[in-house]
């Protein structure tokens, strides 16, 4: 693997990575304004949920149309030693608070999110050693296939709801089928 | 161009994204609605054993459903709450087509039973003694038996009134202005 390929991989795999984290915290900013206040900073909860919310999707849109740019990278560096913080802090914690970093899900904010740290770390670190060199359009059009993508992951899960919602359904049906009738006695 | 473009892809995509995962949440609320207020609707399998493939008349059942190509007998107790949910929907005789109703009294006088839900129709049996249920060895109610081309199929319990029109092997829709005949 040449330096510039771990560099396209790397950055591709961040902005993958936070773009579905930040859409899924969209969907579900309440669990996340939640956990914040559970570590200690109900005051600035929800101001503080938005701002991640926005530095995530700060972060995707910069890598995507600025591959070269250091500062995006430092963004996602400087997201992931707060996750890290809040994983920290989460240990310290009396009772589990529950993670929310990728919306919905029972995990449990702790050391999974110290864990990690190296790896968002390394993935930043791969990128900036040997930047991408996409264009903006080819940045935007790899973005789009990735929300189209995710598009398509949620829809399928949608149908499947769907259809065992839609299984336990009144069914009052139309009267299509009056020759099938049995005549009575 | 191209970058407009890709740009508004991009943010439709956020949007749908979004839409959908609101959409799924509900869902999934809903489930868990049903799931928390036990009012999931399922029936139950009950084995016909021997008895699949048998003429319905070899029972007590009417002998016209020997030559009936699709049909469901529901079986209902004057005992059972949800026997008395059931034939509430069916009240005044609006019994939907291919569908026979069997009344069996367990707790007494049937004819009570039926007058109380004006039961009245060709296609409402009561089965005084309990001999067709007796034939049949079933022992609980309500019950939908199906039959096609003359012969019993299957058998499943009937939870719901929703799943009773579900297993009317003859589809109808609820008028306000013309019950089906019975």
């Amino acid at each position: 693997m040449t330096s510039s390929v771990a560099g396209v991989v790397g950055q591709g795999a961040l902005i993958a990575i936070f773009l579905v984290a930040a859409l899924s915290k969209v969907l579900t900013n309440r669990a996340l304004t939640q956990t914040i206040s559970k570590l200690g900073f109900s005051a600035i909860a929800r101001p503080v949920a938005l701002i991640v919310i926005g530095a995530e999707l700060l972060a995707v849109t910069a890598m995507t149309i600025m591959p070269s740019a250091t500062w995006p990278r430092a963004l996602v560096a400087l997201l992931a030693l707060s996750f890290a913080g809040a994983g920290i802090l989460a240990l310290g914690a009396e009772e589990k608070i529950k993670c929310g970093c990728f919306g919905g899900g029972g995990a449990a904010l702790g050391w999974r999110q110290v864990l990690y740290l190296p790896l968002w770390l390394g993935l930043a670190a791969a990128a900036e050693f040997a930047p991408p060199s996409w264009s903006v359009d080819e940045g935007l059009a790899g973005l789009a296939a990735l929300l189209l993508a995710l598009v398509a992951w949620k829809l399928l899960a949608e149908v499947r709801l769907w259809r065992v919602l839609r299984s336990d359904r009144m069914v009052v049906p139309n009267p299509t089928q009056e020759d099938a009738e049995v005549p009575a006695a | 161009m191209t970058t407009v473009l890709l740009v508004v892809v991009c943010l439709l995509a956020v949007v749908v994204f979004i839409q959908i995962g609101a959409q799924v949440e509900l869902f999934e609320q809903v489930r868990q609605i049903r799931s928390y207020l036990d009012i999931e609707d399922k029936p139950t399998t009950v084995e016909l054993g021997t008895l699949e493939g048998a003429s319905p008349s070899r029972f007590g059942l009417p002998p016209v459903l020997d030559h009936a190509e699709q049909a469901m007998v529901l079986f209902v107790s004057d005992k059972c709450e949800t026997c008395r949910t059931l034939v509430s929907a069916l009240r005044g005789g609006a019994v939907p087509l291919s569908m026979w109703v069997v009344v069996v009294p367990v707790r007494g006088d049937g004819n009570e039973f039926i007058n109380e839900f004006g039961l009245h129709g060709e296609r409402v049996i009561l089965d005084d003694e309990e001999h067709i249920v007796g034939s049949l060895g079933l022992d609980l109610t309500p019950v939908a038996l199906h039959i096609a081309e003359g012969r019993l199929t299957r058998a499943h319990t009937v939870p719901s009134v929703r799943q009773m029109y579900a297993a009317t092997p003859v589809p109808y829709q609820y008028s306000l202005a013309r019950k089906p005949s019975v």
